[in-house]
């Protein structure tokens, strides 16, 4: 008998959770009809269970928490909307700057290449050197800057190695910039046919042949 | 979910249209639902962690996740489950962080003397309170597999998959959480239960 009401504790708790077939709930009735320990075991399981719902000892829900309206679905949208417009006009203004560069090179005065060697300065009449210097000022004066920085970091105690990397860097890429700018106006110049000494000198310098240069 | 309250206060929409709304940032639909449920929830975290001011906390905390969850959720089961995993998760962590203190969550009986005419009143906030007792003492798996079947009405199914367990693991879990109660319950606790089984 007392194996069998100790089955019956977990039908009991089954049943009042709803967790029973038919069956079960025969047996447990035919079972509860004749034993006082089980009805005693149901009252009390179906007492606790109705504390534990009733919840009229427990404190009210705090308030609703305050939720912005309006999210996600409503707002991503427009997000998205605005997110492809931002990356349109990024592309129409990058490609713009790209196509305005593009123009500034070609129509980039040739002076420029012709002051970034001694000998092509030499060459160079006065006032094509001084535009050429004008022109090519800003990149000049950004490597010399940032040389002059790399020089005042390599004599401090503890050298910031990691600004100084990135200064040699960036020299590099601009002095690679110059090169190319050149080399490019060399190119246009000897394609418009205006092959003058400094467009021969660069050919010379950066390897250009006859056929019009190799980029 | 609206048993003990009027359908003008909780709405008569299903939970799932509710939620289909408040992923669109409907505030009013979060709150009839914070409604309908918020009690329940309530009752599940308060007597979860015995204690008023974290279980208030935690109830703030999962009704957010719902709001955040909402414009993903998928009404591929009962929203009672939904939101109980997001309860179960919450309660979780907080458990992970302190071990529950005794009872604090009658409303102030203590403070509060009973005049001895209200004897009747007074023996059910005995019984309460022995009741809340031992449902603290309960060991963590128990008292979360029984809160959650009869406090939040998940089957043992919801309940086995919330916990990683089988729905016989559940059943016997809620029925030995039954048991420690009843213990508590009966009106010579633990020695009664004896005289019982001797």
């Amino acid at each position: 008998m007392r194996e069998s009401c100790e089955e019956m504790e977990l039908l009991i708790s089954r049943v009042l959770d709803g967790e029973c077939g038919p069956k079960d709930r025969n047996r447990l009735k035919v079972h509860l009809a004749e034993c006082p320990r089980c009805r005693e075991t149901a009252r009390a399981f179906r007492r606790g269970d109705s504390i534990l719902k009733s919840a009229t000892d427990l404190p009210v829900p705090p308030p609703c928490p305050k939720v912005p309206a309006g999210r996600f679905q409503k707002k991503f949208p427009s997000l998205a909307r605005f997110a492809a417009a931002a990356a349109v006009a990024a592309i129409a203004f990058l490609g713009g700057a790209w196509w305005a560069q593009q123009e500034a090179s070609r129509n980039l005065p040739p002076p420029y290449s012709r002051v970034a060697s001694p000998v092509l300065w030499e060459k160079a009449s006065d006032p094509l050197r001084h535009e050429a210097a004008l022109a090519a000022l800003p990149l000049s004066e950004a490597v010399t800057g940032y040389q002059r920085e790399v020089a005042r970091l390599l004599q401090q105690k503890d050298v910031d190695w990691e600004r100084v990397r990135r200064l040699v860097e960036a020299i590099g890429a601009l002095r690679t910039d110059m090169e190319l700018l050149t080399l490019h106006v060399a190119y246009l110049e000897k394609e418009r046919g205006k092959f003058g000494p400094a467009g021969a000198a660069w050919s010379g310098l950066l390897g250009l042949d006859d056929r019009g240069g190799s980029f | 979910m609206t048993e003990d309250m009027h359908p003008s206060w909780t709405g008569t929409e299903s939970d799932d249209n509710l939620m289909a709304r408040i992923g669109g940032g409907d505030r009013e639909a979060f709150e009839t639902l914070y409604r309908r449920w918020s009690r329940r929830v309530m009752a599940y975290a308060c007597r979860s962690l015995s204690d008023r001011g974290e279980a208030e906390d935690v109830v703030q905390e999962i009704f957010f996740s719902v709001f955040r969850s909402a414009g993903r959720y998928l009404p591929r089961e009962r929203f009672g489950a939904f939101l109980f995993r997001i309860a179960g998760n919450a309660v979780r962590s907080r458990w992970r962080r302190k071990i529950p203190l005794p009872v604090d969550c009658p409303d102030g009986e203590e403070e509060e003397p009973f005049p001895p005419a209200l004897e009747a009143e007074w023996s059910i906030l005995e019984e309460r309170s022995r009741l809340e007792t031992a449902l603290a003492a309960l060991p963590q798996p128990q008292r979360n597999a029984l809160l959650l079947a009869v406090v939040a009405g998940l089957s043992y199914r919801e309940i086995a998959l919330q916990e990683g367990i089988s729905e016989d693991a559940v059943a016997a879990r809620v029925c030995r959480a039954r048991k420690a109660l009843k213990k508590a319950l009966s009106a010579g606790g633990c020695e009664e239960e004896e005289k019982i089984d001797a």
